[in-house]
């Protein structure tokens, strides 16, 4: 991984301005105008992140409608059948899976050329993996579920990844929150996710969240895989209180299970959750990052991020969350007498 | 009359959908909208036992989560093994049920004439498994207090018209101890005493292994998911209840014709000889779009003309 501690990144998403969808719903917008505005809105977002601190942007995928409606917009073999809940009156467009899926065209190519002509910072981009893609998918065509995960992996998503890193992507974060959902079904995620990324020169991180057991499904298979870095969901299940107990600290006990299974991955620790308007004191998350680099044992292992993306938040929420983490992430490095 | 109900919450509409998203001023009167049609719809395809389609529900503890003294609204979680969250109920303090709880959560006024009237609720293993214990001492002490509420709730229910109660109870599906199947069935025994007729749903986990414990539980009937519950690993059991046989997928969009779910039942009745057969879903809907779950209602209720013209 890169060789500097504590670092601060985003996982991917923020809220979409106002004034971007009002011009890309105006249907008297010509396509000019509707690509000017999702230019504007990636770059206002790219220096956001830059002005806030973040070590690791992108541009809180500005022009993508959702993580799994854009791809599946744009792979061979997928229709669209209808909204399906995901919690609340938060939902998804969920695809129907009718013929082999076939990469078509490199769908996120447009948008990582514009961050790396825009950041000033590293670049990280974020890509819908294969297991997730097939599990929030209705399979009609496949015989198996297994099936269908190792042919997105084979014949969409590795594709993909090709084309980005050979258009100059150096950190591909791939987006699996739907990894430990199948307990039962982590040896083909990992295959998967192996399959993608194989033979393939780039530094590749994982994106897991609310998973229904802690994590717990991910040992021992996360050894195998050939992943740099998780970067997890843990502020949703911690306390708020001040502190760096295991008690105070109780969202963070899946951190054990990486040092006991001797992993070597970094970690992208969740500090903010996403779901909640209240705004974390940069105190808590120092001692959440404190926590965690005293259960791993070496901060530059530790790399500071919310919870997952905060498009679900207002934008003045979302941007004052990546405030109270960059603040948090300076003092634990000042605690930890990092440079900063 | 071949049996047949829907189970759980089930899909809303797109219109519903976006109304929800922009927190409608009229949603109270669009949701009772919806569930008018659907029941509407219900009743038209033939289903026997109407349900409330608990449009309003956000999750399948909610009203509970929310309305229960010694509950607080926790985090999301992982609904099992779906893309589907639930906010998980934190128990700080005795349960105690202020009023009815489901009196604006289920559309009583709806039910038409003429049918059998079903209530889905959560069993109350379930609930104390979905929870987050901050107050009693064992698991086993929510399960017997959520009862308790349960069998109020259930004697305020019956004292409106509702004659049919189902337990949904996918967290039982996924138990394996023998002790804890008994008391949770003790604890259904103590929440459904007022009820004319029960059920059971297991989903979401192969019940095999348990079936005959479960077959101990005094319920009228025991619904079975027939995706996670491979029918030929019951071969052998003596099915002494009604069979509620969950067939038709709710997880996939691929559709069953009337035929295939007719046959499936036929292929149970003759290997399990149950007292009788509700035909069913294998669990709520709520996971495929309405078109979809609307055209899965319609064969159920296909399947079961084809049935009944079989003299099954």
């Amino acid at each position: 991984m890169i060789d500097r501690p504590l670092l601060i990144q985003e996982i991917g998403s923020v809220k979409k301005p106002e004034w971007l969808v009002s011009t890309l719903k105006n249907k008297n917008a010509t396509a000019e105008q509707k690509e000017k505005a999702r230019d504007d809105a990636a770059y206002l977002n790219i220096r956001m992140l830059e002005d806030i601190g973040l070590d690791i942007v992108y541009d809180g995928e500005a022009r993508r409608v959702e993580m799994y409606e854009y791809p599946a917009k744009n792979i061979h073999g997928m229709v669209f059948s209808g909204r399906v809940r995901s919690w609340d009156n938060r939902y998804y467009r969920k695809a129907r899976v009718i013929d082999k899926v076939q990469y078509m065209k490199c769908y996120h190519i447009d948008e990582l050329k514009f961050v790396k002509d825009h950041a000033k910072k590293i670049v990280k981009i974020p890509i819908t993996g294969p297991y997730t893609m097939a599990d929030w998918s209705y399979n009609e065509y496949y015989g198996t579920k297994e099936d269908l995960i190792m042919g997105f992996a084979k014949q969409v998503i590795r594709p993909l990844v090709k084309d980005l890193v050979a258009a100059g992507a150096q950190i591909v974060q791939i987006d699996e929150p739907a990894a430990t959902t199948h307990p039962s079904e982590m040896k083909v995620f990992v295959d998967a996710f192996n399959e993608v990324v194989k033979g393939i020169n780039a530094i590749f991180t994982c994106h897991i969240c609310y998973s229904g057991n802690n994590y717990a499904s991910l040992f021992p298979v996360a050894t195998e895989m050939k992943c740099d870095q998780f970067a997890l969901e843990f502020a949703n299940r911690d306390t708020w209180e001040l502190g760096v107990s295991d008690e105070k600290r109780i969202g963070y006990s899946a951190l054990k299970m990486f040092r006991e299974y001797g992993s070597k991955a970094g970690i992208g620790l969740g500090v903010s959750d996403v779901h909640v308007d209240k705004v974390e004191d940069p105190k808590l998350v120092r001692d959440r990052i404190l926590y965690a680099v005293k259960v791993l044992g070496d901060p530059k292992l530790v790399y500071t991020n919310p919870d997952c993306g905060l498009r679900t938040r207002s934008r003045e929420i979302a941007f004052a969350k990546l405030q109270a983490i960059a603040e948090g992430t300076v003092m634990a490095r000042k605690h930890l007498g990092i440079p900063a | 009359m071949v049996e047949s109900r829907i189970t759980g919450i089930y899909p809303r509409s797109e219109t519903l959908i976006e109304a929800t998203r922009r927190y409608d001023k009229k949603l109270p009167e669009l949701f009772v909208k919806e569930k008018r049609k659907i029941i509407a719809h219900q009743a038209k395809s033939g289903i026997t036992h109407v349900s409330d389609p608990l449009v309003d529900w956000d999750d399948m503890l909610r009203p509970f989560t929310e309305n229960l003294g010694g509950v607080e609204r926790g985090p999301l979680n992982r609904f099992y093994e779906n893309n589907t969250f639930y906010r998980q109920p934190i128990i700080k303090g005795e349960l105690s049920r202020k009023g009815p709880i489901t009196r604006d959560r289920i559309a009583l006024k709806l039910f038409p004439k003429g049918k059998k009237w079903k209530v889905d609720l959560p069993d109350p293993y379930t609930f104390a498994d979905l929870s987050d214990n901050r107050f009693y001492k064992k698991k086993e002490d929510i399960v017997f207090a959520f009862a308790e509420v349960l069998a109020e709730e259930v004697n305020w229910l019956a004292k409106q018209g509702v004659t049919s109660f189902q337990l949904n109870a996918p967290s039982l599906a996924l138990a394996n101890d023998p002790n804890t199947i008994k008391q949770a069935g003790e604890a259904i025994r103590v929440a459904l005493k007022k009820s004319s007729e029960s059920a059971v749903h297991f989903y979401f986990g192969d019940i095999s292994r348990n079936i005959d414990r479960f077959l101990d539980y005094t319920v009228d009937m025991i619904g079975i998911d027939f995706r996670s519950t491979k029918l030929e690993r019951l071969k052998g059991t003596s099915f002494t209840k009604r069979l509620g046989c969950g067939y038709v997928n709710a997880q996939n969009t691929k559709m069953e014709t009337p035929k295939e779910i007719a046959d499936f039942v036929i292929k149970a009745k003759e290997m399990l000889s149950p007292r009788s057969i509700a035909v069913m879903p294998n669990l709520d809907f709520e996971f495929i779009p309405q078109p979809f779950a609307s055209r899965k209602v319609s064969n159920i209720g296909k399947a079961c003309k084809i049935l009944e013209a079989e003299k099954i």
